[in-house]
């Protein structure tokens, strides 16, 4: 019977995985905050949005609208399930996905000589300094944290694990 | 910096994100407990390789053009 219940028992998690779990807590929470900013700085703006789209000369004119309406709307939701720590792995292989197109867009603006503001936190569309080298390294310590995320696997204080019976 | 290298660069990295990727949807399988369905994994890395493929050559043709 002590066997049995051994064998059906979780393990329990290391110091160091509860450390790891600890750090991946805080990442979620500075990256959930600062999507949940992104897409707020956005969401009211949708022709400045559309502007900072147009601008980098990338994604087909016709879709310029929709990517406007759709990018804030996809920040602020995906924020959200990462701040509150559910389908946390998924959700930061998607903002993974989407912090490379940002430095994708952000790169190739460089490359082609256009003088454009990001438009990550609202505004957008032609400047006369851009700052791309301070926004491509904003974006990859963002990137590093989403795949922290990713590897770490397990976060502290996730409601996924509460919802989904996981043990902590 | 120079567009055609700019290309190069972002070929190479797409390439190097599309084996990650590869490698780490084994490696799910592979040392999970309980691995989410096999079909399911690689359907989803599938979807994340189109969107890679295109933003690349996308990208690459507007530098290129």
């Amino acid at each position: 019977m002590t066997a049995t219940l051994e064998e059906h028992a979780a393990p329990s998690p290391t110091v160091v995985t509860r450390v790891l779990g600890w750090i991946g807590l805080a990442g979620r929470v500075y990256l959930g905050y600062t999507f949940i900013t992104a897409g707020l700085d956005k969401l009211p703006h949708h022709d400045t949005t559309e502007l900072a789209v147009r601008a980098y000369q990338l994604l087909p004119w016709q879709w310029a609208s929709a990517y406007a309406t759709a990018l804030p709307v996809a920040e602020l939701l995906l924020g959200i399930l990462l701040l509150l720590g559910i389908f946390t792995r998924s959700v930061a292989v998607l903002l993974a996905l989407g912090l490379c197109s940002f430095l994708v867009g952000i790169t190739s603006a460089w490359a082609r000589g256009l003088n454009i503001d990001c438009g990550c936190f609202g505004g957008g569309g032609q400047v006369a300094d851009p700052h791309y080298l301070e926004h491509v390294l904003r974006d990859v310590g963002y990137l590093a944290i989403a795949v922290y995320l990713v590897v770490v696997r397990r976060t502290a204080l996730a409601c996924g694990d509460w919802l989904f019976g996981r043990r902590a | 910096m120079s567009e055609e290298w700019y290309v190069v660069g972002l070929c190479v990295v797409s390439a190097l994100v599309l084996v990650v990727g590869a490698w780490f949807v084994r490696h799910e399988l592979t040392t999970r407990t309980q691995p989410p369905p096999a079909a399911l994994l690689w359907i989803a890395y599938l979807g994340v390789a189109a969107v890679v493929v295109f933003g690349a050559a996308r990208t690459s043709w507007v530098v290129l053009g």
